[in-house]
């Protein structure tokens, strides 16, 4: 459903809702400004908003949360019910857990902050007319600036959980009983491993263990 | 009370029936020894007509004093002595009449009081002193020498008895006092826990008042320092723009009001710090998720163990309190089905990743089977997962029927700023 919006053919369409004309009139602008989108309506409040979604079909709705008449995540959870195909993205003032969890929680599928610059904002609303998660604006800024370099193989001494799996895995215990023995996830024991084999510089389970015996990290 | 109160009626229904029982017990050893003793006609017809009249007398005294409290008064005085008279008569034409007479010495205190009571003590202990000498009047010296004798015996043990029943109800007396004193007491106990209440109460609003306008005080200085002055330089600069007709100057100030707005609302965020859930207040992600874990281990009675690995690391705010989410639903989630007798949280910092587990050794569940059953995945495990990919991590779930569940966050480790 989403097909037109990505192949460019139709304009993704969008629903704004919030309580502030101001507000509404400034992402009207910046949105009708730029190709590709196109705004349905307005509403001041949720439960406009849910009824004009009904009938306006929109692609995504931009949803603020604290609204005199008819709050967002009110609205969000209603939508959700009522099996309305819209992506839901809140628009938030303050990105503090306790706003946007609930929303996030009652099918929200993702929150911007009101003031994120325009290419970030027309990003997020791509995103989420194709169904992609929107990150945490929070953190997402500070994952992309984060240099995620591997670092240099085998340089790094192991941690004392790391060398706990190693052991393990040198007495041939499989991920599963790893997991059942140190009482946590197969998921982690996994994620344990990847970590090893980056930093002994091996590639499967025979390779850590020989390199662990070389450096004297077992036995 | 109660006991008192028992003990009470028992009394009432012995004077009252008491002396029936006795008269009836003199009359028929009476009848039974009328011979024996020598009975003449002349004090067996007397005898006759003065049970008859004891009878009435009782019935009379019945009469009269049901309903009526049990205290000395006039006719309770007139009651004894004429009941005293006929026993003594009685004795006097038959000594096993002396039950009778006895009567006197049972409940004398509730009818006479002070003098009256000793006086009517001694009278009957002169009929069955008198009695028990082989009846009255004694003839010659030995007869009175006994009579005299066991008179005094009577009066030492009517003395003796007297004190003893005296000691015992005043100790009654103070007993009833003291419960009564105790309840007072209590009463005044609980008026006291009442109005402690209510002051306690009164304390906290109060105290949540000053909390309020304190906060308030602190939000209008930093609206003043932040907010306000960021909005007086907006207007400052927007206020260029729209009086001059060069674009570029024009493109300037508004890039500068931008700016300013930017800075402004930076700051107005700072002042709502309401970032953090209450847990993360004063702790880090570790200290938090062991509280968190070993209270929920406290309340469920899950053994519960929290294990940290790798080099702990300061995360940012929104991953720390996604984590802590993503635990307490978890932990709720087992509370609330896995019926497990161990639970395990285990954060592990990675370099650049950390992971959060939460395992049970619970009944696990068939997870394409709840998958089925509701529409929602079950669990609330959407919503666990929505909150991991949010912050660009990733959610999985390991669970078997009978083996338990493991739920495993992955995320990307952001360091606090």
């Amino acid at each position: 459903m989403t097909e037109d919006a990505t192949t460019g053919d139709a304009p993704i369409t969008l629903l704004i809702v919030d309580d502030h004309p101001v507000v509404r009139d400034g992402l009207r602008g910046m949105f009708e400004s730029a190709p590709g989108f196109r705004v349905l309506g307005e509403a001041p409040n949720g439960v406009e908003a849910v009824s004009l979604a009904a009938g306006l079909d929109p692609d995504v709705i931009l949803m603020d949360l604290r609204m005199p008449g008819g709050g967002g995540v009110d609205a969000i959870r209603e939508l959700g019910r009522t099996g309305a195909r819209a992506k839901v993205l809140v628009l938030t003032t303050y990105d503090t857990d306790s706003d946007t969890l609930p929303a996030i929680e009652a099918g929200a599928t993702g929150y911007l902050l009101k003031d994120a610059p325009r290419e970030e904002l027309f990003t997020a609303v791509r995103a989420a007319s194709e169904g992609r998660t929107v990150l945490s604006p929070a953190v997402a800024s500070r994952l992309v600036s984060a240099v995620r370099t591997p670092r240099a193989p085998g340089n790094e001494p192991l941690s004392a959980r790391e060398r706990e799996v190693l052991a393990l895995v040198a007495k041939g215990t499989s991920n599963r009983e790893i997991a059942r023995e140190l009482f946590i996830s197969e998921a982690t024991v996994k994620t344990h491993l990847t970590h090893l084999y980056a930093k002994l510089g091996a590639k499967d389970r025979a390779a850590a263990v020989a390199v662990a015996y070389d450096r004297g990290i077992l036995g | 009370m109660a006991d008192v109160a028992g003990v009470e009626q028992r009394w009432a229904a012995y004077h009252r029936w008491g002396p029936y029982g006795m008269l009836a017990a003199g009359t028929v050893l009476s009848a039974a020894t009328a011979a024996l003793v020598g009975m003449s006609t002349v004090e067996r017809y007397t005898a006759v007509a003065l049970v008859a009249a004891a009878v009435v007398l009782q019935l009379g005294w019945g009469w009269w004093s049901r309903g009526r409290p049990p205290a000395p008064s006039a006719p309770g005085a007139c009651y004894y002595f004429v009941r005293w008279a006929l026993g003594f008569v009685l004795s006097w034409c038959n000594p096993f009449f002396a039950f009778y007479g006895a009567a006197g010495y049972v409940g004398a205190e509730r009818l006479l009081r002070g003098r009256a009571l000793k006086l009517g003590l001694l009278a009957t202990a002169v009929t069955v002193a008198g009695s028990q000498a082989t009846g009255m009047p004694p003839r010659g010296i030995l007869h009175w020498t006994l009579f005299g004798g066991l008179l005094c015996v009577h009066i030492v043990l009517i003395t003796v008895f007297g004190r003893l029943a005296a000691r015992e109800e005043e100790r009654t007396r103070i007993q009833t006092g003291t419960i009564a004193e105790l309840e007072r007491t209590n009463a005044a106990l609980q008026q006291a826990l009442d109005e402690n209440a209510a002051l306690h109460a009164q304390l906290l609003v109060q105290a949540r008042e000053a909390g309020v306008a304190d906060e308030r005080r602190r939000l209008a200085a930093e609206i003043h320092d932040t907010i306000a002055q960021g909005l007086t330089g907006i207007i400052a600069q927007l206020q260029v723009v729209a009086n001059t007709p060069d674009p570029d100057l024009a493109r300037e100030h508004v890039s500068r009001a931008m700016d300013l707005a930017r800075h402004s609302l930076g700051e107005a965020r700072r002042s709502v710090h309401n970032l953090a859930p209450v847990a993360l207040a004063h702790d880090g992600l570790p200290e938090a998720l062991e509280k968190t874990a070993s209270e929920w281990g406290e309340r469920t009675g899950v053994d519960t163990r929290f294990t940290v690995t790798g080099t702990v690391e300061q995360l940012h705010d929104e991953v720390a309190a996604t984590l802590l989410r993503i635990a307490q639903e978890a932990l709720s989630n087992t509370a609330r089905h896995a019926h497990a007798t161990r639970a395990g949280v285990t954060l592990s910092f990675m370099g650049d990743e950390v992971t959060l587990d939460i395992r049970d050794d619970g009944r696990g569940f068939d997870r394409t089977a709840v998958r089925e059953r509701t529409s929602t995945g079950g669990f609330g495990l959407p919503g666990m997962r929505a909150r991991a990919e949010r912050i660009a991590g990733s959610l999985t779930v390991e669970s078997e029927p009978g083996l338990g569940t493991a739920v495993s966050a992955r995320v990307p480790l952001v360091r606090h700023d």
